[in-house]
């Protein structure tokens, strides 16, 4: 059963002992949420917020200075602010903490979890989210939320900024709410009004799915609900501005949504408390259980989970109500007992960690320990952004809301397998360029003892990989074996 | 002159065309191709035709006027980077549809993508693309090549779709290669059986080159070319959404049009011959704003055009239902108005590039909504 060790983890490494209970290290590692591993100062939603906001400042007075006579001046200052304000060097930073984090974490059931949920609540390619706030989103809203309720975790991404700026809740205004009815009637063409982006993506991608058969209306209802949501607008800040509820921005009466009414005449609720009612009612749904539940038993067993591992995972859930350690353990539990059974294709990420992890690379994610000063990254920490780019799995740019979708066919068009074969091959030259001796550790023994760790059936894999005549051609063939690719 | 809401079916060579030329061919006997140029970020219909019949253009961006444009029509300019298209315009082998886009005006890039590749109304719904579905409809399994790394949705809904996007790092060798598919062999591992496959059989064609639109639109036409290979590729072109400096003649929006042209000049000339049964369109999710903004660029609009070459055409022609720029005329007092679902352009290339019925495509593809049958006004049957 040592493939449990990649299919819920990244593997062991040739340092690494086996566990004696697989099962109990990786329920384990769900008791409390281990702290990062990067060792420099992080940055936090603030300090990218001011970023940000110093960004669009300036860029506005550079748009005004040169817009008109010269485009090509232009472009030339706004390189410079970039660099000066970090957009080009926070995305490859924040990779790089995160895969620093992934091979050195002691809580790799743990990572992996946080990944996926990093990946359920996507942001995706917008306003360089990548750069400034996909790392601090991961770490100060996903991560703390794994030791909470499902349904807090929800009320802390709808109500975080990275997710309002990215789903454009921003200009979800209530028509009839004060700031609506100002701005309609002022003689402005350009009308206020609902903004069904956040709305829709809540129903439809973060809690209940389309399966519970919620309507256009629903929706409409749902976006009156989470109007007053938004960035605080000041000539400081910009639209770099905290979150918090604007009640002027509310629209205001009842809302109906599944049914059930909120803020009736009867029941009255404050336009802040709304959101929160809705979200405990989606999260109770039976819709939502079952989707999370399938979405788990999808990333970590098979692209077509059954409704019996399904179950297991909703049952976890009701009876914690929807307490997240609980619902891992129960993931990691139903992937050993299936284990056997089914195999899951890895999506290249997960895969490049893995083989990072047993093969002992260590400089493919950049230097240790590096900070932002003010200027671009160098070839070194910029590696790691595009050795995922050109995987087709940059973590923090999926293209669309629902982020990276975790099914084979996605990931086995020609150009993305060929990219696995090439970075296999590649690997060894970035250890070698650091360090000669580093290469000497592959011998034959190196091979058994991680293969012996990390497969059900050690022999057959030891055999194909001892087909190869290099170091580098192992490499290859360990890496895009079958059993490497699924597990 | 001045434009009005009417209708111009204007073209250079329009009358040169006779229907009795027409010889009976055996659709199957001919390998047709059908290549789409998505443009991202929304491409501004206005910068790429403009309008020049109507004066109120200056008006609204009296500093993204052009200098040197080509001319199209009497009503209609053409940027003067997209010369290719214009020597094709005045062979008979361009086409311009204008004031159309898709059934959607929200002004969202992410949902606007979304529904220009998968051709649906609620974005994010459909899983699938309208050309991915039209190659299912015409039983074409294995002829879709994305020039793209990750499949677009557009091509989605068929198998075995093929791609090529090179990377800049050198293959194991080829033994290698072989001893990883016979373990895929062993483990009954039949997906990646297939895709190890198409990488061992991957013609000449397919090896080297690099990612840049010039590589890749050469390569593909070399690729289209093969009798038994792909007859559908797909482009990508970003960087359309100008909100700022968006420039005229030069800038931003022009070397994005420029990107167009070499895509489209690489392929007549690498197609050759069989340039003349091929379609070329593009596909954006929106135009732009009708007046220039604060910074010299434009916003978010709706009504744009569709740029088209080939020798699937009709005829050389401006085709639009044209809504005119007054205020009262534009979407929202701002946006040129689409007059023209632009999914029946699509519907109508796929027929003609499939020898399918346009009712085919229409009710196998876009759920057999309204869309216009605009075959028989477009494109050779």
């Amino acid at each position: 059963m040592n493939s449990y060790f990649r299919k819920v983890g990244f593997g062991l490494s040739h340092r690494d002992t086996i566990p004696d209970d697989p099962l109990e290290w990786a329920t384990n590692q769900f008791n409390n949420n281990p702290t990062l591993s990067w060792s420099e100062k992080l940055p936090t939603v603030e300090n990218q917020r001011e970023r940000f906001r110093e960004f669009i400042f300036q860029d506005d007075i550079l748009r005004k200075k040169f817009g008109k006579k010269s485009r090509l001046e232009y472009e030339k200052e706004k390189n410079k602010l970039r660099t000066k304000t970090g957009e080009k060097f926070f995305h490859s930073y924040e990779l790089s903490i995160r895969h620093h984090n992934a091979l050195n974490s002691g809580s790799p059931t743990f990572e992996r979890m946080w990944h996926f949920w990093g990946n359920h609540f996507s942001l995706s390619e917008k306003d360089f989210l990548s750069s400034w706030h996909y790392g601090p989103y991961m770490r100060e809203v996903i991560r703390p939320s794994m030791s909470q309720t499902f349904e807090e975790m929800v009320v802390n991404v709808s109500t975080s900024w990275a997710m309002i700026h990215h789903l454009d809740n921003d200009q979800n205004i209530g028509p009839n709410s004060q700031e609506g009815r100002k701005r309609n009637s002022d003689g402005n063409n350009r009308r206020v009004g609902l903004n069904e982006n956040h709305a829709r993506e809540l129903l439809e991608l973060h809690t209940i799915s389309p399966s519970a058969g919620y309507t256009q209306q629903d929706v409409i209802e749902m976006a009156k609900v989470l109007t007053g949501w938004s960035k605080k607008w000041s000539k400081k800040n910009l639209w770099a501005g905290p979150i918090g509820f604007l009640p002027e921005k509310h629209e205001m009466g009842q809302k109906k949504i599944l049914g059930k009414i909120y803020n009736s005449k009867e029941n009255k609720m404050t336009g802040n408390k709304q959101l929160f009612a809705v979200i405990k009612d989606l999260c109770n749904h039976k819709s939502c259980k079952e989707f999370i539940a399938m979405k788990l038993c999808q990333h970590f067993i098979t692209d077509e989970p059954n409704e019996e591992m399904i179950n297991v995972i909703v049952r976890a859930w009701e009876k914690s109500d929807g307490f997240l350690p609980d619902i891992h353990k129960a993931t990691m539990k139903i992937a050993f007992e299936y284990g056997n059974q089914y195999k899951k294709f890895l999506m290249p990420e997960t895969w490049l960690i893995q083989n990072a992890k047993i093969l002992n690379f260590k400089h493919y994610s950049g230097p240790d320990k590096f900070i932002f000063r003010g200027m671009r990254p160098g070839k070194r920490e910029k590696r790691i952004e595009w050795i995922l780019e050109d995987l087709g799995h940059s973590p923090f740019r999926a293209s669309q809301p629902n982020g990276f979708i975790d099914r084979e066919d996605e990931w086995t068009s020609p150009e993305l397998i060929i990219r696995r074969l090439v970075y296999a091959k590649q690997f060894l030259t970035y250890e070698k360029n650091i360090k000669k001796e580093n290469a000497s550790i592959y011998d034959n023994n190196f091979f058994e003892n991680i293969i012996y760790k990390n497969f059900d059936n050690p022999r057959k894999t030891l055999e194909l990989v001892n087909k190869a005549n290099s170091t580098q051609n192992k490499f290859v063939i360990f890496a895009n074996s079958p059993e490497m690719l699924k597990v | 002159m001045n434009c009005t809401r009417r209708s111009f079916i204007q073209g250079s060579l329009a009358t040169l065309f006779i229907g009795g030329l027409n010889l009976p061919l055996l659709a199957s006997s001919i390998k047709k191709n059908l290549i789409i140029i998505s443009l991202r970020g929304g491409m501004d219909g206005l910068t790429a035709v403009p309008v020049i019949g109507d004066p109120k253009l200056k008006k609204y961006r009296s500093e993204l006027l052009l200098d040197k444009r080509l001319k199209l029509t009497s009503d209609f300019g053409l940027h003067p980077k997209l010369s290719t298209l214009h020597n094709l315009w005045n062979l008979g082998k361009a086409s311009i549809v204008h004031a159309t886009n898709i059934p959607y005006n929200q002004r969202s890039h992410f949902d606007g993508q979304n529904l220009m590749e998968s051709g649906g109304i609620t974005p994010y719904h459909e899983k699938t693309g309208w050309l991915g579905r039209g190659l299912k409809t015409a039983n074409l399994d294995g002829s879709g090549l994305a020039l793209t790394l990750p499949m677009p949705l557009l091509l989605r809904g068929i198998k075995q779709n093929n791609n090529f996007y090179p990377s800049h790092k050198s293959m194991p060798r080829r033994e290698i290669v072989k001893i990883l598919k016979s373990a895929y062999e062993g483990a009954s591992e039949e997906q990646l059986l297939n895709v190890i496959d198409v990488i061992l059989n991957r013609p000449i064609t397919m090896q080297g080159g690099n990612q840049s639109l010039d590589s890749l639109s050469k390569r593909a036409s070399k690729i289209l070319l093969d009798p038994l290979g792909p007859r559908v590729a797909v482009f990508d072109i970003e960087g359309f959404d100008t909100h700022a400096a968006q420039g005229t003649d030069e800038g931003e929006h022009a070397n994005n049009l420029q990107d167009i042209d070499l895509i489209i000049k690489n392929l007549y000339e690498g197609l050759g011959a069989e340039f003349d049964n091929t379609l070329i369109l593009t596909l954006t999710e929106f135009g732009r704003t009708v007046e220039q903004n604060g910074g010299y660029g434009t916003d978010h609009g709706y009504g744009t055009a569709i740029l088209m070459a080939g020798g699937l055409l009709k005829k050389s022609q401006v085709y639009s239902d044209w809504p005119g720029l007054k205020k009262n005329q534009l979407f929202e007092n701002r946006d040129l108005l689409s007059t023209l679902d632009s999914r029946g352009v699509y519907a109508s290339a796929m027929a003609s590039v499939f020898d399918l019925e346009f009712d085919q495509i229409k009710n196998n593809v876009f759920w057999g909504e309204s869309i216009p049958n605009l075959s028989e006004d477009l494109f050779k049957v």
